[in-house]
């Protein structure tokens, strides 16, 4: 129990750390709203015209944009730049010092920040589009939304820990640059969060599907979308779970033999 | 409570690269590595309630030290007990009985008041509320910090900085403390608060302190032991009064003589300079007290001047440190 509160308490303080700066609010809600219109509108003149692209509406891209911008805020991640960095300055053994796992607090810190994008910029975004442009229907059964809630949790815990392990490889490199660079290239690709994997080609398709970054947030988005059958939402599950599991493991062992690798630069 | 037994730690570095675009290319496939020996056969026993100092020069391992103590660092090979426990296997453990400041580092919460720090950090160690309470009231009072208890960490200066960081430390009563160059960029009055601090909790709590410093000021109204680490191996170990008399040359005495000037002859009191009327002793407080060599060279002559001079722990340890670099360099 005393764990979790204070998971919980390590969130608030990066929640609170992050709501200092107030103008921030303003300009990130203003900046997630722009990315929604644009990216709508590109859509919208891609649709014209047509009643549909592959079996895709334009109601179902504005489904996949708008739950995309709100997933994605939740799936944001900087733990893997944020350990290099630490390694890479040093800071790191201000936090080795602390009684409580080094994983556990670097996802906390991650949730309070992203808890807060959420609720300052993801949120006022979509509520600035309802109101000024159009409020998509969502026909989904309970069922498909607890199925949603259940992947998109799973995504969360899946990239994150992709993030942390990609962190770790620094108390090997001693940098940190490449962290983003390749988080960034892969996540983009093959993740889905862009373009939907339902027009990628074929082959790009199949590469894809043996990464775990379209379980993260494009796999609970085509289940609530209704684009996934029930049998199949429950198979993305158990490949959700596999992922995680294999990802804990791998954490384990990499984390057992981080320890005799850190050296802290700069005294 | 601390126990190092024939410690060593090192690490692979990075062999400078050779010049030109083709070494350039190979390193980035074929690196060549140097192993650096941080420290070397580490070998202490420190008990509770000790204040310990570490002195060195830049780089000789005292941060190492004091990073493996502290279970951050994992050593190569020997082995530490604190608090029964070895730092490095059991990290989480350990943390819960230490305190730790690192002078060149925060660990509070850059955009938020200490506040909110310590109430995370009183969730995180589990204390108890009226200890806590009671924690926090004495460090606000000993270390004045009342002016600022609320103001975010990043409008803080320097000193207030690092009285909220020794604070933040020492919230759950922890048996060990340690600091890492804790004075480092202070002006005299916020150095002078500092040390006064570290004497009354280790008076107050029987917290034992192990500081490293290259300050000697800090070494002499803080310490009772001193531990000198010159590259990567303790060379001296034991009380600062021992330290002087072994590499300070002892005290020296300047006596000027009305009239007469012959020196004393006594094999306790050692004739360094003679001019005229005056005579410079030079004396060793474990052989002879103040008080006796003043009246020995004054019962015989009368004077008209006298000056004490103490050796000065600055000079002694730049000495030594020349010393072994030049040595080091001869091999």
């Amino acid at each position: 129990m005393t764990r979790y509160t204070l998971f919980a308490m390590f969130a608030m303080t990066s929640f609170r750390m992050h709501s200092v700066y107030r103008s921030n609010t303003v300009i990130l809600a203003l900046g997630s709203f722009l990315r929604l219109f644009v990216l709508l509108s590109v859509w919208q003149g891609l649709f014209r015209g047509k009643e549909e692209i592959g079996g895709i509406t334009y109601e179902d891209m504005m489904l996949f944009v708008l739950i995309n911008l709100l997933v994605g805020t939740l799936t944001y991640s900087r733990i893997g730049s944020t350990i290099g960095d630490r390694v890479v300055s040093g800071t790191i053994s201000t936090d080795l010092i602390k009684p409580v796992s080094f994983k556990s607090y670097m996802i906390a810190d991650q949730w309070g920040e992203n808890l807060f994008r959420f609720l300052f910029s993801a949120v006022p975004a979509c509520a600035i589009y309802f109101i000024f442009m159009s409020v998509p229907s969502i026909a989904a059964e309970p069922a498909r939304i607890a199925l949603f809630l259940i992947s998109v949790t799973c995504g969360i815990v899946i990239i994150y820990h992709i993030h942390y392990l990609l962190g770790l490889t620094s108390f090997w490199t001693g940098n940190a640059y490449y962290i983003d660079w390749f988080m960034k290239a892969f996540y983009e690709l093959f993740a889905g969060t862009f373009v939907p994997l339902w027009f990628y080609p074929q082959w790009l398709l199949q590469i894809g599907a043996f990464l775990p970054f379209r379980l993260v947030t494009f796999e609970p988005i085509a289940i609530l979308a209704g684009k996934t059958g029930l049998q199949e939402a429950l198979g993305i599950l158990a490949l959700q779970v596999f992922w995680i599991l294999f990802l804990l493991l791998i954490e384990r062992w990499v984390w057992s033999r981080a320890q005799h690798k850190i050296f802290v630069q700069g005294g | 409570m601390i126990e190092v037994h024939d410690v060593s730690k090192s690490y692979r570095v990075n062999r400078p690269r050779r010049e030109g675009w083709l070494a350039a290319v190979q390193s980035l496939y074929a690196r060549a590595y140097d192993w650096k020996t941080a420290v070397s056969g580490l070998n202490f026993h420190i008990t509770e309630g000790e204040l310990v100092g570490f002195i060195g020069p830049n780089g000789a391992g005292k941060s190492t030290t004091v990073k493996m103590l502290s279970g951050v660092l994992t050593p190569t090979s020997g082995r530490i007990i604190t608090n029964g426990i070895e730092p490095s296997r059991d990290r989480k453990h350990n943390a819960m009985h230490i305190g730790v400041v690192f002078g060149q580092r925060s660990q509070l919460y850059w955009d938020l008041p200490m506040d909110d720090t310590f109430r995370l950090f009183q969730r995180m160690y589990r204390i108890d509320p009226a200890v806590f309470r009671r924690n926090v009231d004495f460090m606000v009072e000993l270390l004045e910090m009342k002016g600022f208890y609320r103001t975010p960490i990043r409008q803080l200066s320097l000193g207030q900085k690092m009285r909220a960081n020794l604070a933040a430390a020492l919230l759950h009563d922890p048996r060990i403390l340690y600091l890492d160059e804790p004075t480092i960029g202070l002006d005299v009055i916020a150095k002078t608060n500092i040390r006064r601090f570290l004497k009354e909790l280790n008076a107050e709590k029987k917290t034992t302190v192990i500081l490293t410093t290259h300050d000697m000021d800090d070494i002499e109204e803080v310490c009772e032991r001193l531990m000198m680490i010159d590259d990567g191996q303790i060379i001296y170990d034991g009380g600062l009064q021992a330290f002087n008399s072994q590499f300070g040359g002892g005290t020296m005495l300047e006596v000027e003589y009305k009239g007469c000037n012959a020196p004393l002859d006594d094999p306790r009191l050692q004739v360094v300079a003679h001019t005229g009327n005056n005579v410079t002793y030079q004396f060793d407080r474990t052989d002879i007290s103040l008080g006796e060599a003043v009246s020995l060279v004054s019962r015989r002559h009368e004077l008209r001047d006298l000056r004490l001079r103490e050796p000065e722990l600055e000079k002694t340890i730049g000495m030594i440190y020349t010393k072994n670099k030049r040595q080091r360099e001869l091999k």
